[in-house]
């Protein structure tokens, strides 16, 4: 072979990867562009409508806005619009790397019952002011979320381990998992008074309304912490997809990885769902459509599935104050009726094979 | 020059030993080790043990080689997925794991080489999961070598090959061994084609060893009846060469 070897060109294999590097990198710019565009047509819809320009304004230099203008967009409209972004970008991000730890394409925190289990979790703390660890104040939901999508995250986890363990008994049980939180959650509003029912079901359909600054501090803080993780991690969960054993005979500790990747995806999936509610599918869709953009490499892969996420979310939050005239729809229901369809077409459609 | 030897290798599955008390005795850089054995026999786990990725009993000894971990490259028997990467980005994944963020020139040249290398140059902007299974075999193959090892443990490499894929993967394979020095320790099933590129052969029987040494020494009816349950004669053909002819099971 050495002899046919000299007379192959390589064939600018690695003039046509950097090229086709570039080409994602400026995918990458303008997904941030549509991204910032839909955040700024987010914040100027409401029940008064106000121009780009002026929310622009507004946002950058809001000394000298209209008071009243920059009440309502800085205290009012920015919370909401941005921890649109923020959710949108975490529960992405969370679905990515759930996909990639699992190597499972059906992978999210809403199909594997992460959500639900961070659901009852939250619900317990609504309903009967129950807290699994001793807290402060509202924070109770959240950290009741959490230890609750942990816990589920980790049984995933240790039935993955399991000899034998395939992409489908992994489904079945994230099945099993959202049936079982979704009755304990039905068994909690039975006993619940009427009150904390309504607070409940408006929260099960995931909602904006209720964000605040520290809220989406919180959130914030959550993303800032485990994004740089992922980011440093991007060759071992890039080469997990390229199956256990192969990742394995890089030098890569799986299991580590695996378990290290699934904490991180507890804490990402939990506290949006502790502030905001249950909002399904864009942790499922938006690493579909990113991975049909740029494909697998993390480096990539990471920025544009949050980027779609966050897209997503803020296209769904604006659509939810548009859709019926003096009403704000529950976000999670937008999610789910823009999600269904794309996650229909990716499925059907297929093209290029991206799992 | 890398010296590889094992001493009472083990693992055991669930609660199911498959493999036992594995002593290879030294094999050398340069030569290529055969692993041959029937299905079960305990190839597969005995390279997962030398590779470091499956615990279990027993050690082993790799001496001329200064980072283990890099040293030995693995190439699974499982084939790549069908992940949304490229052949270039796939095999580059097996340089690079963790440094940096920007990409050395010193790192494309060495996947672009290993592509080239192994006729697969025109395949690096392909998906892997559009490949059909002898060019994902020969993309694994790429990602081994471009972690210039000094110790290569190949699978059953050649399984999905076409004849003329398998000669000149073997033979490449050889080249590596004798102008690198690299030892190769390669899990195969057609007994010919370990006759033809092999050093040394192994015989693996229900997971212990049960024949090591050069190939004319090992490869004998009565080993191979004792490892496969098939009568069988080495004959010489027209050319001088030994060629194993299996004349039924037992």
């Amino acid at each position: 072979m050495t002899e046919i070897t000299t007379a192959i060109s390589p064939a600018n294999a690695a003039a046509r990867y950097r090229l086709a590097s570039l080409r994602k990198y400026l995918v990458l710019c303008l997904l941030l562009a549509a991204a910032l565009l839909v955040l700024l047509a987010d914040i100027a819809t409401g029940p008064a409508w106000y121009g780009l320009d002026d929310v622009l304004k507004t946002v950058l230099m809001p000394v000298d806005a209209q008071p009243q203008m920059r009440v309502v967009i800085w205290s009012i409209r920015m919370p909401s619009a941005l921890m649109a972004v923020v959710v949108g970008m975490a529960l992405a991000t969370a679905g990515v790397q759930m996909q990639t730890v699992l190597n499972n394409p059906l992978a999210s925190p809403f199909t594997l019952g992460i959500s639900s289990a961070a659901s009852f979790g939250a619900a317990l703390a609504l309903a009967f002011g129950l807290s699994f660890i001793p807290v402060a104040g509202e924070y109770i939901v959240a950290v009741n979320a959490f230890i609750m999508a942990l816990g589920s995250a980790l049984v995933i986890h240790s039935v993955g381990l399991r000899r034998g363990s395939s992409v489908q008994t992994i489904v079945l049980l994230g099945i099993a998992l959202v049936f079982s939180f979704n009755t304990a959650l039905a068994i909690v509003q039975y006993f619940a008074n009427d009150q904390a029912v309504a607070a409940i079901v408006f929260w099960t359909m995931g909602s904006l309304t209720k964000a605040t600054w520290p809220k989406l501090a919180v959130t914030l803080a959550v993303l800032v912490l485990t994004i740089p993780v992922f980011v440093y991690r991007r060759w071992q969960l890039t080469a997990l997809r390229l199956g256990e054993a192969r990742a394995a005979s890089f030098g890569i500790p799986v299991r580590r990885l695996r378990l290290e990747t699934l904490v991180l995806i507890s804490l990402l999936s939990s506290i949006p769902v502790a502030f905001v509610g249950t909002i399904g599918f864009v942790g499922l869709v938006a690493p579909h459509i990113a991975r049909m953009l740029v494909g697998e490499d993390q480096r990539h892969l990471l920025p544009a599935s949050a980027l779609i996420g966050a897209l997503i979310m803020s296209s769904s939050s604006t659509a939810a104050k548009v859709l019926v005239p003096g009403a704000v729809l529950p976000i999670g229901v937008i999610t789910a009726v823009i999600g269904l369809p794309i996650f229909f077409y990716l499925i059907l459609k297929g093209g290029r094979e991206t799992w | 020059m890398v010296v590889l030897s094992t001493e009472a290798l083990g693992a055991i599955y669930g609660s199911r030993p498959v493999l036992t008390n594995v002593s290879l005795p030294p094999c050398h850089g340069g030569e290529i080790v055969a692993l041959i054995g029937a299905n079960a026999a305990g190839k597969s786990t005995l390279l997962r043990r030398i590779a470091g990725i499956l615990p279990g009993a027993g050690h082993c000894r790799l001496a001329g080689v200064d980072d283990r971990e890099t040293a030995i490259a693995y190439m699974p028997q499982d084939q790549v997925s069908g992940a949304a990467l490229t052949v270039f980005e796939a095999v580059l994944l097996a340089r690079k794991q963790t440094s940096g963020w920007r990409l050395a020139d010193a790192d494309l040249h060495e996947v672009e080489q290993a592509l080239a290398a192994l006729q697969i140059a025109d395949l690096g902007s392909e998906y892997v999961s559009e490949l059909s299974g002898g060019q994902r075999q020969l993309v694994a193959l790429a990602q081994c070598v471009v972690r210039a090892p000094t110790v290569l443990l190949l699978d059953e490499p050649t399984s999905a090959l076409d004849l003329h894929r398998q000669f000149d993967v073997m033979r490449h394979v050889r080249s590596l061994a004798k102008e690198k020095g690299l030892l190769v320790i390669i899990a195969v099933h057609d007994l010919n084609l370990a006759m033809k590129f092999a050093d040394k052969i192994a015989i693996l029987a229900h997971g212990t060893l049960h024949a090591f040494g050069p190939v004319t020494q090992v490869l004998t009816p009565a080993n191979l009846e004792a490892a496969f349950r098939v009568k069988s004669r080495l004959e010489t053909c027209s050319q001088g060469q030994l060629h194993l002819i299996v004349d039924d099971a037992v």
